[in-house]
């Protein structure tokens, strides 16, 4: 039979003498810990999806559409240089490129405004090319921060929903460097407005023109896109995206709907490079606080430690592309499920490298492969269909595996793999090439 | 009754008072999910708080190309088979005690709810939520199929075998109960 010629129906009485099977009421804690958990987890009112990006992610909304563009994949042009006349893409690739290799601390005010905002809110933010973020906002006394190295996120946030006043405070420890394993909590990224940039530029060239935003050279970039299909009378139609020429960074993000301001995001007092001290990313607690406590299970090793720790040797890139460095090694015995809908199963022995260049980061992840079907773990989920591209490798420890890449504005760039034994992921701020590269070269250490 | 665009707009965006009004909203038909697969009042709590946590996690990415409802109960459905995955002292299904409603009732009517409860839950786990989905919580073929991540080809052949089972466990206490 097919689905073609499926009859459907519905056994009311048995349906009806199942509605009055008894179910309990949740436990007595049951609320109090979702709260505390989702208090923990709270991220304001701009946010992205808990993957990609890393570090840059976080903060400047803006940025995360620098970000995310640059990891597109498209064809190079060649840039148009000086005058008055519109750039490339291209060129404003290049420089944000540039921009985030480079840049080891990022600090600023980031400003969400605009009639679908319901107000104006601000968040201070600074992070660096180590991973670690510090966020502060909206209100005064929330506060997230991310230890990167120790693989720490603090909080201090007021909770919406026991007390207009109550801060919650929160540690979570064992935090996965990032994606598929869920990494640090998600910070206030407009993940759809990345998503339509980044799409649009991989469609093509959208119209970049010179500008000038508070007085300095900027570019301008104004895409088009699809209203978001829950609430398309609070969803633009046109983005408007302005980076600055000189720091490479995007200083504001304009949502349009029919001509009118939907939303607005910039970025002031932007700083680039100021020392930040290592305190900035470890929120105190106030003495005799209740904090609420909970561990992800990833540690902090040396490579040399992951066989030990795991059972199997991990698997380590040859070659990765220039500027990139091994920033951290975590590994986990049990990891969350990964996937659509957190679909697979759960995850055994888990190993996550980290390489960053700047702000930029990406991941190479291990775990046990076990009895279980498996699909993407970085698939992009909730109802979408993902094309991937099944690539094949001649050589290293993914020679001959089943492997499949997959380049899609809503997910992560990367490369994934099943061997005999592993479930293996690449993904990251890596352009195509970069992609294979560094899957194709992965040796046992 | 459906959830206000605003309300899911909300929640996207991080409100948890937006997302706390999907949970109300959901919870009583995830929890009888939750309970019928795992038999177990604190192993219900666990799948169905970190179910929670993962939809609010991952909620910023939900664009409504799949309805909120079915979607949500995807990600409860994958908890609780990750719940049932985990190596852990498991409360025997069979032993799930019907509670006595407060309310006077006959005893008959407790029987036949134990005789049911006893047969659904003897069957395997994805079988049993085949039948909860579109019988008792009326889901259709498409979107069961959508929850439990199979084809609807498969959800009708589950509920085949699922129904005839159930029907005879209820006709039995049934007739069990007449001849009292």
């Amino acid at each position: 039979m097919t689905d073609d010629t499926l009859t459907e129906d519905r056994d009311e009485r048995l349906g009806a003498a199942l509605r009055e099977l008894d179910t309990p009421e949740h436990g007595a804690d049951f609320h109090r810990g979702l709260r505390a958990r989702l208090a923990a987890e709270r991220r304001p009112l701009w946010t992205r999806r808990g993957v990609r990006l890393g570090a840059v992610a976080a903060v400047a909304a803006a940025a995360a559409v620098a970000v995310l563009a640059v990891g597109i994949p498209r064809t190079q042009r060649t840039p148009a240089v000086g005058g008055p006349r519109p750039a490339s893409a291209a060129v404003v690739k290049a420089q944000l490129r540039k921009a985030l290799a480079g840049m080891r601390t990022l600090q600023g005010v980031l400003v969400a405004s605009g009639p679908a905002q319901h107000g104006t809110e601000r968040w201070r933010f600074v992070l660096d090319s180590a991973g670690d973020v510090r966020l502060e906002g909206p209100r005064a006394g929330d506060v997230i921060t991310y230890d990167a190295a120790a693989g720490v996120a603090r909080s201090a946030q007021h909770s919406a929903s026991t007390g207009a006043d109550t801060l919650f405070y929160a540690r979570r420890d064992g935090v996965a460097p990032g994606p598929p394993d869920p990494g640090p909590p998600t910070w206030p990224l407009p993940d759809e407005f990345a998503d339509f940039v980044r799409a649009a530029l991989a469609a093509g060239d959208p119209a970049v023109r010179e500008t000038t935003y508070l007085g300095r050279p900027a570019w301008r970039l104004d895409v088009d896109t699809v209203p978001n299909r829950i609430v398309p009378e609070l969803s633009g139609d046109r983005f408007r995206v302005t980076v600055d020429q000189e720091t490479g960074m995007p200083v504001q993000v304009v949502e349009l709907k029919q001509g009118s301001v939907l939303r607005e995001l910039s970025i002031e007092r932007l700083r680039v490079n100021e020392a930040v001290p290592a305190a900035t990313f470890r929120l105190a607690f106030p003495a005799g606080a209740e904090v609420m406590r909970s561990d992800d299970g990833f540690r902090r090793v040396g490579l040399a430690a992951v066989a030990g720790a795991v059972g199997y040797a991990p698997l380590v890139p040859v070659t990765v592309p220039a500027g990139y460095r091994l920033a951290e090694v975590a590994v986990a015995r049990e990891g969350a499920p990964t996937g659509k809908e957190g679909g697979n199963p759960q995850s055994q022995q888990v190993v996550s490298l980290s390489y960053r260049r700047g702000l930029d980061q990406f991941l190479v992840t291990t775990r046990l492969r076990g009895a279980g079907p498996w699909s993407d773990p970085l698939a992009t989920g909730e109802g979408f269909v993902d094309h991937p591209q099944r690539v094949r490798f001649d050589a290293g420890a993914l020679a001959g595996a089943q492997a499949e890449l997959l380049l899609t504005p809503r997910a992560v760039p990367h490369v994934w793999a099943l061997t005999d034994r592993l479930v293996v992921t690449v993904g990251g701020d890596l352009s195509r090439g970069e992609l294979l590269q560094v899957a194709g070269s992965l040796q046992p250490r | 009754m459906e959830i206000e665009p605003n309300v899911l707009a909300r929640a996207r965006r991080g409100d948890q008072r937006a997302f706390a009004l999907l949970v109300r909203h959901y919870d009583p038909g995830l929890r009888a999910l939750a309970y019928r697969l795992l038999g177990d009042r604190d192993r219900m709590d666990d799948a169905l708080q970190e179910a929670y946590v993962r939809a609010y996690r991952a909620l910023p990415g939900f664009r409504g190309d799949a309805a909120l409802g079915t979607w949500l109960y995807r990600v409860a459905y994958n908890a609780c088979m990750d719940e049932l995955r985990r190596e852990r002292q498991v409360v025997p299904l069979d032993s799930v005690r019907e509670r006595a409603d407060p309310r006077p009732e006959p005893g008959e009517l407790l029987e036949i709810r134990r005789g049911l409860a006893g047969a659904l839950a003897r069957l395997p786990a994805a079988d049993r939520a085949a039948v909860l989905l579109v019988d008792a919580q009326g889901f259709d073929y498409r979107s069961a199929a959508e929850i439990l991540g199979v084809p609807e080809g498969t959800v009708a052949s589950r509920l085949n075998r699922t129904r005839a089972l159930l029907r005879r466990a209820l006709d039995d206490r049934l007739e069990g109960a007449s001849e009292r």
